[in-house]
């Protein structure tokens, strides 16, 4: 595993952590980071991190409300027209 | 019906990264013998990558001009094929793996139906993180919730005495489905169909969770007429608290009280 993203793992389950960067070196401990690695995670800066890790910085993320028989088989009837199936948009985070 | 070999298990990898990912889906993504992934930033993908040897992003059935529901199946047969190849498949989306989720429901429905043993674990939505970071007892006044262009679209009861809470307001009112963030023009619409039913100056919460550990969460309040105007995410959730008291169905009321002797 890369060094930082095994650093955002540790962090993530840093329970008492998350607002204290002074603890963070004793969080990390013998992770070696580069200073623009710790920068953007002082920061939370998930651009960077990106850049850093060289990972995709676009993403669809699926956000679409589970339908039952009944909405199965009015988008057979309309097949393509996702406005009349009362599903959602398609974004990130959730 | 006999159980075939190969299966499927759905696993969501919370909010945030690192830290809200359950013991269990672990597990799972650790053993299986493929991983399909759609979660929420190239950050976790790399993170999940390396947690199995045969892990493949979702992201590629992603296609301009291609429909949603056309991406969604091909998401799910791709992901069947497998199981029917008697692979062990683990599947892990953002959040909880069965909110706002078509793929999931509908490959555990197909599998089951198919003899394949099919199931989810759990996980940490955004909704459990808002009700966490704001403090919100959906219980004490009830909550109602949303996607926010199908809260639109379609009519709806609004109850003003309790939580209602859209999600996805950043691209409220986009019934095109392509946008990932929709004008002040679409929100104005918005704001007259809640105005119907708040006072203008109501206070509401703009929420966004923090994702990334020392990353922020945006926990903005602001008067209902502002929303227009305010910056928004494709990730942004509105939070709007009563502004009605609870109010007693004497009828009710009245035949529960002929047992409470």
């Amino acid at each position: 595993m890369k060094k930082i993203l095994e650093a955002i793992e540790k962090l993530g389950c840093g329970v008492s952590f998350d607002e204290d960067f002074a603890s963070l070196d004793k969080v990390l401990g013998d992770i070696e980071l580069s200073d623009d690695e710790i920068s953007a995670l002082k920061s939370g800066d998930r651009a960077q991190l990106e850049q850093l890790l060289g990972t995709r910085s676009k993403i669809v993320c699926m956000l679409v409300p589970a339908k039952d028989d009944d909405d199965e088989d009015q988008d057979s009837d309309d097949k393509g027209d996702d406005k009349d199936s009362g599903e959602s948009n398609i974004v990130v985070n959730f | 019906m006999v159980e075939k070999d190969g299966g499927l298990v759905f696993v969501g990898t919370g909010i945030l990264l690192g830290g809200h990912m359950t013991p269990r889906a672990r597990e799972y993504i650790t053993n299986a013998d493929i991983v399909f992934m759609s979660v929420s930033s190239g950050i976790m993908e790399a993170w999940i990558s390396d947690m199995n040897q045969d892990v493949r992003s979702l992201q590629v059935f992603y296609k301009e001009e291609v429909s949603r529901k056309e991406t969604y199946n091909s998401m799910v047969n791709a992901i069947l094929s497998e199981v029917r190849d008697g692979k062990r498949v683990c599947c892990v989306l953002y959040g909880h793996p069965g909110v706002f989720a078509y793929v999931s429901h509908r490959a555990i429905e197909l599998a089951r139906n198919e003899g394949f043993t099919a199931k989810m674990e759990p996980g940490i939505s955004a909704e459990d993180c808002l009700v966490a970071d704001l403090g919100i007892d959906p219980g004490k006044y009830g909550c109602q919730q949303y996607e926010a262009t199908q809260f639109m679209l379609y009519q709806r009861k609004i109850d003003p005495s309790a939580y209602l809470i859209l999600w996805q307001i950043g691209v409220a009112g986009d019934i095109s489905l392509k946008k990932l963030e929709t004008k002040s023009s679409h929100r104005k619409i918005l704001l007259e169909l809640l105005s119907e039913h708040y006072p203008d100056d109501h206070e509401v919460i703009v929420y966004e969770a923090s994702s990334l550990p020392l990353s922020k969460t945006r926990i903005e309040k602001i008067p209902l007429n502002h929303l227009i105007d305010i910056k928004l995410h494709d990730y942004s959730t509105l939070v709007i608290p009563p502004s009605l008291p609870l109010s007693i169905n004497s009828r009710v009321e009245e035949k529960l009280r002929q047992f409470s002797y």
